[in-house]
């Protein structure tokens, strides 16, 4: 590599750039991404907590622990309205978290737009054929991210 | 070539979400610098285009150790047809393209910037294949899918231009 390597343009990809990259990677993952009306900092601060945030505008999320926790590494267990328990890996850090646990793997990345933010989620079932149900999942998300919003446009400090 | 990519790339081959976050955080500064230096304004959507190819084929890569050079190979190609399509507006706002400025001396990347403008996208390439990674000409050749004399001559005109440019 070159020693002018600093000089030359390079290009940067913030987080929801990347996370079009994760989801497009996955066929049966369910996403969506969309502008949401409040600032990053207050988005982030209801995603970004997971065992807080989380059970407040994931619909099948009924409580989220952390087990673990190494730098932005986590090991964390989700229990379902159901009373059905995951335990699942994660990375998180600001604007980014990714969760994958055996069955379903989970994404959401947020960047600054202005003063608002744009947001992308993915969900995907990690089995054969359930891409079917992707539409519904879309739906879902859909709904999601309003009372993400909401708590959000809360929360704006 | 690092022990830990390799691995990386075989647990997202295998759709371990988690490998493909981390080969995402090792892949994209790398492709953002080709794609970037090659396609300049539309460098973020040629990125974003190469490693959704990346990540859509990394089930066909046989041996992890041709990771990057078969990455460079697709950003390289990717980058240059994203150059002659006109910059799509983005939903995401584009930055203004310049490296993060740390300890680079942010006139030169600027002077850098403005010549690489006045090149065609092709000399853009043979550039950051020779120039910038040290390709020889039968490897850049093969990157570029041109005959060596291409590259040759592509190489020659790109350099004297640079100069003439540069010296402006």
């Amino acid at each position: 590599m070159s020693v002018l390597t600093g000089v030359w343009p390079s290009s940067e990809l913030d987080p929801v750039r990347r996370m079009r990259i994760l989801a497009a990677a996955m066929p049966q993952a369910a996403f969506r991404e969309r502008v949401l009306d409040a600032p990053f900092d207050a988005v982030w601060r209801v995603a970004g907590d997971l065992e807080h945030g989380t059970p407040q505008w994931k619909k099948d999320v009924a409580a989220l622990a952390i087990l673990q926790q190494d730098n932005d590494r986590l090991e964390v267990e989700i229990r379902s309205h159901l009373g059905i328990r995951l335990r699942a890996g994660a990375v998180l850090r600001p604007g980014w978290c990714v969760m994958q646990a055996r069955l379903v793997a989970v994404g959401m990345a947020a960047t600054p737009e202005g003063e608002r933010t744009r947001f992308a989620h993915f969900e995907a079932l990690r089995l054969p054929g359930t891409g079917l149900l992707r539409p519904l999942l879309r739906h879902r998300i859909h709904h999601e991210f309003e009372t993400l919003e909401r708590l959000a446009q809360r929360n704006r400090r | 070539m690092d022990v830990g990519v390799a691995e990386l790339v075989r647990g997202a081959q295998q759709g371990d979400v988690l490998a493909m976050s981390q080969l995402l955080d090792a892949l994209a500064p790398y492709v953002g610098r080709i794609c970037g230096a090659i396609a300049l304004e539309a460098g973020q959507d040629a990125a974003q285009e190469t490693l959704i190819s990346v990540f859509r084929q990394l089930r066909s890569l046989r041996d992890p150790e041709a990771l990057y050079g078969w990455v460079r190979t697709i950003a390289v190609r990717e980058a240059v047809r994203a150059s002659r399509a006109p910059v799509t507006a983005g939903p995401v706002p584009l930055g203004d393209g310049l490296p993060p400025v740390g300890r680079v001396d942010p006139e030169v990347a600027s002077d850098v910037r403005r010549v690489l403008e006045r090149l065609p996208a092709e000399q853009r390439a043979i550039l950051v294949l020779r120039d910038l990674h040290g390709l020889d000409e039968a490897e850049a050749a093969r990157v570029l899918g041109v005959a060596r004399g291409t590259v040759k001559s592509r190489l020659h005109r790109a350099r004297a231009l640079f100069r003439k440019e540069w010296t402006r």
